[in-house]
């Protein structure tokens, strides 16, 4: 994944295509995206389908080449770490 | 070619399922179904609960086990505002304290029993549960059903079963599964979009049955003209409200399906289902009953067409995936905060996650499927009751 920056907002996130039509977008903080705070809450926020200024950011690095479009080489390594669930001890409060 | 050349034969990795269970809201019900003025017993959580209403009509969870010989509560009676145990008929209050003993002078000191914070939303019954013992957290509830209290809504059918020997992350993995539609549920994913973000996860996706399929019964009002959209949401580990909007000839056709579950044991959880259509304009109430009926028992269809892969597939914490596959393991740590407790919840679980798949080439591939079947008059699967 390849960090890209909200040309509005400024937030950085990392984004993968492995196609033109496919994107992946992990975020870190997204309280500063505009579109999201406008939504309100935490609900709203994360009922949000996408924010259309990143998505034109993602594009934008597209053009410019910034971001590649294609598969990662490194997917499987970096997706196939089994999560067990490893049961902690129940704490009871 | 030698042995050594080929690649390694992958093994599937599984790890015993968790013995905990998930933080979050669980729905048990319908309301209405507890309100008949006897307590009910809810096998959850690896214990049993009683649901009984006071005088006023609210709705009580207790730990159903009765803390002075074990009776099981939810056997007894309810009178007045407690639960009378059918053992020795003591009497449990709704706030968990035993507030009459018939044959005795006085009550014992600790007399009191666990229970369980409650919540009543859409029609449902939920219980807050929470190995921790805290609150739910503000932000952390069930919202109302978007559009609900405009125009008329079906009454829910609801539907209930008990799944054996199957972990519930299995249910939850659907949520990122692009390709089971063409094969399980027989429809073109036509396009399929996951967010996840805190406590909740999303699938957007547009859907249009297969040609090959007889499987949709499409009665007097004629099948869908165009693709179905979806929105299907979890609010926490369990519970799933889907918008879906289907395009008919007379207009769109808005369903509310819910999706939802609790555990029994770490090994099985009862999978429960309800959906509720509006009815659509110009229909009289007798046709948007059956048109709604219609549309239940299409949900219905799909839903044991998953229980059946559920029932015999294998538990899998390496799954191998493909380009086309969605986001399996960000979901599985989105799913994993739930499972730890609140201060162990990483950052990686809640941050917002956006995964939209290319669904096209394996479209392309879908319809020339289809299309060889239909050419060679063959048909993928005939539903019981549909000629
Ligand atoms: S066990 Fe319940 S009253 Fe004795
Ligand atoms: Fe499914």
């Amino acid at each position: 994944m390849e960090p890209v920056t909200c040309r509005t907002c400024e937030s950085r996130v990392l984004a993968q295509k492995n196609t033109l039509a496919h994107t992946a977008i992990q975020w870190g903080d997204s309280s500063r995206c505009v579109e999201f705070a406008m939504a309100g809450g935490v609900m709203e926020r994360a009922m949000n389908r996408s924010c259309r200024e990143l998505r034109a950011s993602i594009d934008d690095a597209v053009r410019s080449g910034e971001l590649p479009v294609g598969p990662p080489d490194d997917r499987v390594a970096q997706d196939t770490q089994p999560v067990r669930f490893d049961a902690q001890p129940v704490r009871h409060g | 070619m030698t042995a050594t050349q080929e690649p390694e034969v992958r093994t599937i990795e599984s790890a015993a399922p968790p013995v905990r269970f998930a933080r979050g809201w669980h729905c048990i019900g319908l309301a209405e179904s507890f309100r008949d003025g006897k307590p009910h017993g809810i096998e959850a959580f690896g214990t049993k609960l009683v649901v009984f209403t006071d005088s006023e009509g609210e709705l009580k969870v207790l730990d159903s086990y009765c803390r002075h010989m074990g009776g099981d509560l939810s056997q007894g009676t309810t009178k007045g505002d407690e639960v009378a145990c059918p053992f020795h008929d003591w009497r449990w209050g709704g706030d968990g304290k035993c507030k009459r003993i018939p044959y005795a002078k006085r009550v014992p000191m600790r007399a009191r029993t666990r229970t369980w914070q409650t919540l009543e939303r859409n029609d449902q019954l939920f219980v807050w549960h929470d190995p921790q013992g805290n609150p739910p957290p503000e932000d952390v509830t069930i919202p109302e059903i978007r559009g609900f209290n405009e125009g008329t809504w079906t009454d829910w059918s609801w539907n209930s079963v008990l799944i054996e020997n199957s972990h519930c992350r299995e249910i939850v993995d659907n949520v990122v599964d692009m390709a089971h539609f063409f094969y399980v549920h027989y429809a073109f994913p036509v396009y399929f979009r996951n967010v996840f973000e805190g406590h909740i996860a999303t699938q957007y996706s547009q859907t249009k049955a297969r040609a090959d399929a007889d499987i949709y019964t499409s009665g007097e009002a004629g099948g869908p003209t165009g693709p179905g959209s979806a929105e299907a949401t979890y609010f926490g580990p369990s519970y799933m409200i889907d918008y879906e909007t289907t395009p008919m000839v007379f207009g769109d056709v808005q369903a509310v399906l819910i999706n939802c579950h609790y555990p029994v044991s770490p090994t099985s959880f009862q999978l429960q289902w309800g959906i509720s259509v509006k009815h659509p304009e110009g229909f009289t109430e007798d046709q948007a009953n059956e048109m709604a009926a219609g549309f239940a028992g299409g949900v219905e269809t799909g839903f044991l067409q998953d229980i059946e892969i559920w029932r015999n597939k294998a538990k899998i914490d390496n799954p191998l995936l493909c380009d086309e596959d969605g986001p399996v393991y960000q979901l599985r740590r989105w799913y994993e905060q739930f499972y730890v407790d609140v201060e162990d919840v990483t950052p990686e679980m809640v941050q917002r996650f956006e995964y939209e798949i290319d669904v096209e080439r394996a479209n392309e591939i879908w319809e020339k499927e289809v299309e060889e079947n239909l050419a060679a008059g063959r048909t993928v699967v005939t539903a019981p009751g549909n000629k």
